[in-house]
């Protein structure tokens, strides 16, 4: 075997064992309202969402004409308006470990933000970032509209 | 000197219609109390902890505006899409244990229907089962308690006929106290399951 080849054969190896490990990896969300044209970015490619799917640490949530509601294991939840791209940054809830944070960000559109039991535990820990600002939450809700750059 | 006037007006109104790019806003929560959000970037930060309060943000040079009020039909217009696509909110139940038993009190099991009615009112309902102690004993301890006594309403749930996957089972040890405590407190009302659906 050539040294082109035996590379060749690592590399998909790993894509397999990266599909695998993704495959294996906890939701950190949920889908539970899907109205109209609503999608994930997910690395390289991008899918329809529908009410059930999961949500994963570093997907992208975006609408064109529609709107959608996702809730988080710790039960935070975000929900969207039209024309609106969020990314899922950062979701860690293990109390146990000490390892708790929150963080998305609303790249564009309108957005509503509930907070969860991260929030409760740790509001230091949890931000919402925008292109023109970041908010930091005490124990409630807000909302944000950001106009792309 | 009229024209001159004329496209000075026009481009201060062009400047002035081109408005802030972003906005936030503190809402209350259905009982009517509020938190408060601070909204930050490189050039200040504004706190806001008023219901309906909003601050507007022009870019990422400029500091988050002093707060404005606004009122329900500016909302609504902005944001009715997003607030009406907003998941209910999860509902909590909290079991207890007969004290040194394996045995839910009685009060805990009555709980139990109430739960299985909840489940049918959240679209692609999950249960959340999460172990939790008070203060006495070691964190590692109660870590492994806590978990031994999720995972026992888990079996009792599944046993009376929730579908297993749609239930994920942890432990929170002493770490999410319902009443705050110093260590080594004994508090039997932190001794609980809770149980959420969402």
């Amino acid at each position: 075997m050539n040294r082109l080849t035996a590379a060749a054969l690592i590399a998909i190896a790993v894509a397999i064992a990266g599909f695998e490990a993704r495959a294996q990896e906890t939701a950190v969300a949920r889908v539970k309202i899907a109205e109209g044209d609503t999608f994930v970015m997910r690395g390289p490619t991008r899918e329809s969402l529908a009410v059930g799917e999961p949500i994963y640490l570093s997907d992208t949530v975006e609408t064109a004409a529609g709107s959608l509601g996702i809730t988080f294991l710790d039960g935070a939840r975000i929900s969207v308006g039209p024309n609106s791209i969020v990314q899922i940054k950062d979701f860690q809830y293990s109390p146990r470990d000490g390892k708790l944070a929150f963080l998305v960000n609303l790249l564009q559109g309108t957005m509503l933000y509930v907070s969860g039991v991260i929030e409760k535990l740790a509001p230091q820990s949890v931000h919402v970032e925008t292109p023109y600002a970041t908010v930091g939450v005490r124990g409630t809700r807000f909302l944000a509209r950001v106009d792309p750059e | 000197m009229p024209i001159r006037i004329w496209i000075w007006t026009l481009l201060l109104m062009l400047t002035a219609c081109a408005g802030p790019r972003s906005t936030f806003v503190l809402i209350p929560e259905p009982d009517g109390s509020v938190g408060a959000i601070a909204v930050s970037n490189q050039a200040g930060s504004q706190t806001i902890d008023q219901p309906n309060q909003a601050t507007d943000v022009a870019n990422a040079s400029e500091a988050p505006r002093p707060p404005t009020t606004l009122s329900a039909a500016q909302i609504s217009k902005t944001w009715g899409s997003a607030i009406k696509a907003a998941p209910r909110d999860p509902k909590h139940f909290l079991l207890y244990f007969v004290s040194g038993t394996d045995q839910l009190t009685q009060e805990s099991q009555a709980l139990i229907p109430g739960i299985f009615a909840s489940i049918k009112e959240f679209p692609a309902p999950e249960v959340s089962v999460v172990g939790h102690t008070d203060t006495v004993g070691s964190d590692a301890a109660n870590a492994a308690l806590a978990m031994q006594r999720a995972e026992m309403v888990r079996d009792l749930l599944v046993k009376d006929g929730l579908d297993p996957k749609m239930i994920e089972v942890d432990s929170h040890g002493e770490k999410n106290l319902l009443i705050p405590t110093p260590d080594n407190t004994d508090e039997p009302r932190n001794r609980r399951v809770e149980v959420t659906v969402r």
